[in-house]
């Protein structure tokens, strides 16, 4: 697949879509943080600028890359994952988990790594699971023992948001695969039953598996007028929104500029788009999302091959997780987890993590084989780089 | 979602040689594409919900969350009004204001004095006593301590909607032991650790999350150094402000001392009760700074002044950001004026000091607390108004100034904080004869020419009363008996007045008469607090004696000894001022006050200060006439008792000398007197206790204000009393006193009460 076929038939509405809320974003962070460092307005905001680039260059070369690769490096790509997310443990905690490994200019964040490196993984085992016919609770079987593993190390870190979307995007994943409606609501059952037990019944005989401040996160947004940290920021958020109006306060108003609003760049940067642009900023981000879902939902069927149809999917997930859970937080409708918006939180890892994801289903599309697609050269040059058909290793299966 | 599906294998590989076809069949696109539409659905759903949510908050409630927003990031900052000044009648500057900085600390930029500071104490505050919630706030403050930036100001935000701002008070004590940069700054500033320990822990009661001062009226140096090693003092910040500063007098030995130290009163935040005085305080909101006694406070209402406002937006910390939103400029102060005369005020200072240095080294060496007052007479305008022992103001008003005031109010030998000349309560002497004499022509039991002979003693119901001039045995008028103060003279009018006090006792003409005059009340100065004396009479001793039938009752000794200022009579100097101002200006009562003027900062005059009009008492003129004749014979007679003193002096000054006795003390030195005596324009008093002869000790002090006053060049004190010395003199030899025989009798009848 040549460089100009690849780019004319990249989907260039998801990527404008991605690329207008990477620009709102960053106008954001750089409104809310121009107080935060007194004497240096840009400095966040010309971090974020380098994670945004950064991050587009991962992108590409994930679309570049063609995602039959994969299949190869499967062991390298899951053993690496582990291998970090065991690492980080080993490093002191920061703001009471261990989530980062200090490298020079950055500070990696394996958890956010494991999202587009599980995406990657687990397409392959359901696909597996499809061709050999493995369904209902065989395939889910499979997909937890991929999943546990680096679910467990997450959760222990503690770092309660992202190991919410790993689970969201394996339920995805299963779910486009073909689990039987049965076994989704059995599912769902054991996910509600689970909150439960570690909410409610853990804690109250002395086994509590959730630290305190996780638990209160998650329980702060049903008393709004509690006196938790996390209460306390959704209602900051809240009010940050509601100013907003329909239209808008403009930058350098009070709320979110004045450190009202703590997190005000990484974890709350909609209420900053909502004071700042009002209801109608907020809402075009909003569709602007539900934009990037149907860009990314119609690729699930259309795919060339189940694994890639399974990328498809695991990424509909994982965005459609963020958005609600931390737009909902902003709101005050879901519960504060320390999740991030995609595209648009501050953050190194966070964007490189979402904008390379968005590279993968930027390759899936691009590689979609439609009647008016199937141009001569297609199948006339395999020999180039990009489009080397490797094939399906069936055997491995 | 759901596109119609392509009649292709799902597995899109043309051709697909080892790619099973089977996948085909188990993975169907038509499935798939349901099961995506689901997928697609839910992001819907998820996606209206997002939006209905955002018009409730942004279009439907937008006014309340605004609202919020609003109250969260504006923050109103106070703009001291400047306090107006005090000026003299002249329009001298006699109090007015200097920059003064405070060092303050903000408590919520001191992670690392949170941290220090308080205990391992952890959980919910609910159901604690105050002390245990103190420490468990102490520890959630450490616990905020630890966090980032931000979350410690939501920890900070959610502590301070926990506790009403009282309780964590006790966690801080006890800082500094463990933080020695605090008390570095505490030396840096110029207070003890214990007194930073005190600021802190008053200001956390007060504003828990406020700016705490540590020290007022700081040293340029030191805000110099604090503002140089900013880095080190995190949070520490340098209050501008204004303090008062007030004028000085150069003495003859070129000491400098503070004039009218009584008259101004100190500044101290409002409190709650006196918020509630809408008349004294006017307009004064939680935080002001008003006036706690005299000048300062009595025209608090115009010094003050309204305090501005800035409305800024500010961030969570409570710093400034971005531009200025709304701005009332404060109103500065009005200035006003005194009646004050700096020049006679510097006189009389001057006077006092130095006639009380004379008598300590005259044979009077208890001779220490003192009065002057000078007033016009025509109006109750006072030109000055002097109290010794003083202090000085500007200390008071200074760092220390806490320090300084305990220590001048333990001083109870010398009460330095007493104004004397307004509530000092001496016995009257002989200055009180001219209300004994108007009793007696009022009372009908004698006439302005009336002879009586002046005895050395005469006896009466079987008492005693010796006249404090022995050598004396001849007829007097009453001009006479004023001139030469002869007692037994008003002795006899005494006599008379009780005998003319009916048994019912309703009608008692001398403590009557003294009421009318003016005596026994509070004079109504403008300034207020002034003393309102005692004058005996048939209630009073009722009063005193309750049952004792023995001394419950009104004598011939209790009229006898009034009659000479003396028994248990207590009177202030403003009040004997304002009796000579009486007998200078015919008969009227008049209002001693000290404001004349209210000035705007611009210069213009905004109110001319009333005070209420003499209360002219219906008095026989005719024996005014003779009392003020018998006083110029004071000064002008060679018999007169302060002959010596005014001798030379080239205008006629009328007065009368008084030498007080009191249980216990050394005589006590009055003269009263006013000038011009033709027409009077100025009355001046002056007391000086234990000072002895008022002829000698007094009255050189009232020529030496009333010189001032009316620009005569003079000699001094000690030159006056030297001379007097010297030449003829009238009354008892300095050291000898042969007064104290007397004295020893009359008080002795005083405490005891008339035995008669």
């Amino acid at each position: 697949m040549t460089l100009t076929l690849l780019l004319r038939r990249v989907d260039w509405l998801l990527v404008a879509a991605v690329l207008l809320l990477l620009v709102i974003g960053e106008r954001a962070v750089r409104a809310a943080t121009v107080n935060d460092l007194l004497g240096d307005p840009g400095f966040f905001d010309r971090r974020h600028i380098i994670y945004i680039v950064a991050g587009l260059g991962f992108a590409a070369v994930a679309m570049v890359i063609d995602p039959r690769i994969y299949r190869r490096l499967f062991w390298f790509i899951y053993g690496s994952t582990i291998g970090l997310l065991i690492i980080v443990l080993g490093f002191s905690a920061a703001r009471g988990s261990q989530r980062w490994i200090p490298l020079p200019f950055f500070t990696l964040q394996p958890s956010e790594l494991g999202k587009v490196t599980m995406i990657v993984c687990l397409s392959i085992i359901i696909a597996d699971c499809v061709r050999r016919g493995i369904r209902g609770w065989g395939m889910v079987t499979r997909a937890g023992l991929l999943m546990l593993p680096p679910f467990a190390l997450v959760f222990i870190q503690p770092d309660l948001g992202t190991s919410i979307v790993y689970i969201a995007i394996t339920l995805t994943v299963l779910v486009v695969a073909g689990l039987p409606g049965r076994s989704v609501a059995v599912l769902g059952g054991i996910a509600v039953a689970l909150v439960v037990l570690v909410l409610g019944i853990l804690p109250s005989i002395g086994l509590p598996l959730l630290r305190p401040y996780q638990a209160e996160r998650i329980t702060a947004f049903l008393d709004p007028q509690g006196g938790s940290d996390a209460a306390y920021q959704a209602q900051q958020s809240m009010i940050a929104i509601g100013s907003g109006g329909l239209a808008g306060r403009g930058g350098g108003v009070s709320q979110t500029a004045g450190s009202f609003l703590p997190e005000h760049h990484t974890d709350f940067v909609f209420a900053v788009v909502g004071e700042n642009r009002g209801f109608v900023g907020s809402a075009m981000v909003v569709l602007l999302y539900l934009l990037i879902f149907w860009r990314v939902g119609r690729m699930i069927p259309r795919a060339r091959n189940l694994e890639e149809s399974f990328i498809a999917a695991a990424v509909f997930g994982l965005l459609l997780t963020q958005v609600a859970i931390n737009i909902g937080m902003n709101l005050g409708i879901a519960p504060t987890t320390g999740i991030p918006l995609p595209f648009m939180t501050y953050g190194g890892s966070n964007t490189i993590t979402n904008l390379t994801a968005v590279g993968l289903v930027l390759a899936v599309g691009a590689r979609i084989v439609r009647e008016q697609a199937l141009e001569p050269g297609w199948q006339e040059r395999p020999r180039s780089r990009l489009a080397d058909p490797l094939e399906v290793p069936s055997d491995t299966v | 979602m759901s596109t119609p599906s392509v009649d292709e294998p799902t597995i899109a590989q043309p051709p697909p040689p080892k790619q099973p076809l089977a996948t085909a069949e188990v993975f169907d696109r038509d499935g798939a594409s349901r099961r995506v539409a689901i997928l697609g659905g839910v992001a819907i759903v998820i996606v209206v919900i997002l939006i209905l949510r955002l018009w409730s908050l942004q279009v439907l409630d937008v006014q309340t969350y605004r609202a919020q927003a609003n109250s969260n990031g504006l923050r109103s900052i106070d703009v001291p009004a400047s306090r107006g000044q005090i000026l003299d009648a002249q329009g001298k500057l006699l109090v007015g204001s200097r920059p003064s900085n405070a060092v303050a600390i903000d408590p919520t930029r001191f992670p690392d004095l949170l941290t220090l500071c308080g205990r391992d104490v952890a959980g919910p505050f609910d159901g604690r006593t105050s002390n245990e919630r103190a420490l468990a706030i102490s520890a959630a403050l450490i616990e905020a301590a630890k966090f980032s930036k931000a979350r410690r100001v939501a920890r900070i935000a959610a502590i301070q909607r926990e506790l009403d701002g009282t309780d964590q008070v006790r966690a801080w004590a006890g800082c500094t032991k463990q933080w020695p940069q605090l008390a570095e700054l505490a030396q840096v500033s110029g207070i003890t650790v214990v007194e930073l320990e005190d600021a802190i822990h008053t200001a956390a009661i007060r504003a828990p999350f406020d700016s705490i001062v540590l020290a007022k009226d700081v040293d340029r140096n030191v805000l110099f150094y604090l503002k140089e090693r900013a880095a080190q003092y995190p949070g520490v910040r340098i209050v501008e402000g204004t303090a008062r500063a007030y004028r000085t007098s150069r003495g003859t030995q070129g000491k400098t001392y503070p004039l009218a130290p009584h008259l101004w009163g100190e500044l101290a935040e409002v409190s709650a009760e006196q918020i509630k005085d809408q008349v004294t305080y006017r307009n004064a909101e939680p935080g002001d700074l008003v006036g706690q006694r005299g000048v300062e406070r009595y025209f608090d209402r115009y010094l003050r002044g309204t305090s501005g406002s800035l409305q800024r937006r500010v961030n969570a910390f409570g710093d400034p950001v971005g531009e200025i939103v709304r701005s009332q400029a404060a109103r500065p102060g009005d200035n006003i004026r005194l009646t004050i005369d700096a020049g006679i005020q510097s006189a009389a200072e001057m006077a006092l000091r130095e006639a009380i240095a004379y008598a300590k080294t005259h044979g009077h060496p208890a001779a220490e607390g003192g009065a002057i007052i000078a007033m016009d007479p025509r109006t109750g305008a006072i030109r000055a108004m002097v109290s010794n022992p003083g202090f000085d103001p500007a200390i008071l008003a200074g760092p220390g100034g806490q320090k300084y005031w305990d220590s001048l109010a333990r001083n109870t030998n010398a009460s330095p904080l007493l104004d004397r000349a307004m509530t000092g309560l001496y016995p009257a002497g002989s200055t009180f004869k001219p209300v004994t004499a108007i009793a007696s022509v009022e009372g009908r039991v004698a006439k302005s020419d009336s002879v009586i002979q002046c005895t050395p003693d005469v006896t009466i119901d079987g008492q005693t009363y010796r006249n404090f001039e022995s050598g004396v045995n001849e007829p007097m008028n009453l001009v006479q008996a004023m001139t030469a103060s002869c007692d037994t003279y008003f002795y006899e009018l005494g006599k008379r007045l009780y005998e003319a006090t009916p048994k019912s006792g309703q009608f008692e003409p001398q403590p009557l008469w003294a009421r009318r005059l003016g005596f026994g009340a509070s004079t109504g100065i403008d300034i207020g607090g002034d003393a309102a004396g005692n004058v005996p009479d048939a209630a009073y001793k009722k009063r005193r004696f309750g049952d004792d039938r023995v001394h419950n009752r009104w004598t011939s000794g209790d009229s006898i000894l009034q009659s000479i200022g003396q028994g248990d009579l207590e009177v202030t100097p403003l009040q004997i001022a304002r009796l000579y101002a009486l007998i200078a200006n015919g008969g009227t009562l008049v209002q001693p006050h000290v404001g004349a003027s209210v000035y705007g900062q611009d210069g213009t005059m905004r109110e001319k200060l009333e005070s209420a009009p003499g209360e002219k008492v219906a008095v026989d003129p005719y024996v005014l006439a003779t009392i003020r004749k018998g006083l110029e014979g004071v000064t002008q007679d060679p018999d007169g008792t302060a002959y010596t003193a005014f001798k030379g002096f080239p205008i006629l000054v009328a007065g009368k000398t008084g030498t007080a006795e009191k249980l216990g003390k050394r005589d006590f030195a009055w003269f009263a007197g006013y000038a011009p005596a033709a027409n009077p324009t100025l009355v001046v008093v002056c007391v000086i206790e234990q000072g002895g002869f008022g002829g000698v000790t007094s009255a050189p002090a009232v020529r030496q204000v009333m010189a001032q006053a009316f620009g005569v060049q003079e000699a001094t004190i000690g030159q006056i009393s030297s001379a007097e010395k010297a030449g003829v003199y009238f009354g008892p030899a300095l050291g000898t006193d042969p007064a104290q025989e007397v004295q020893a009798q009359d008080s002795t009848r005083t405490t005891q009460g008339s035995t008669g």
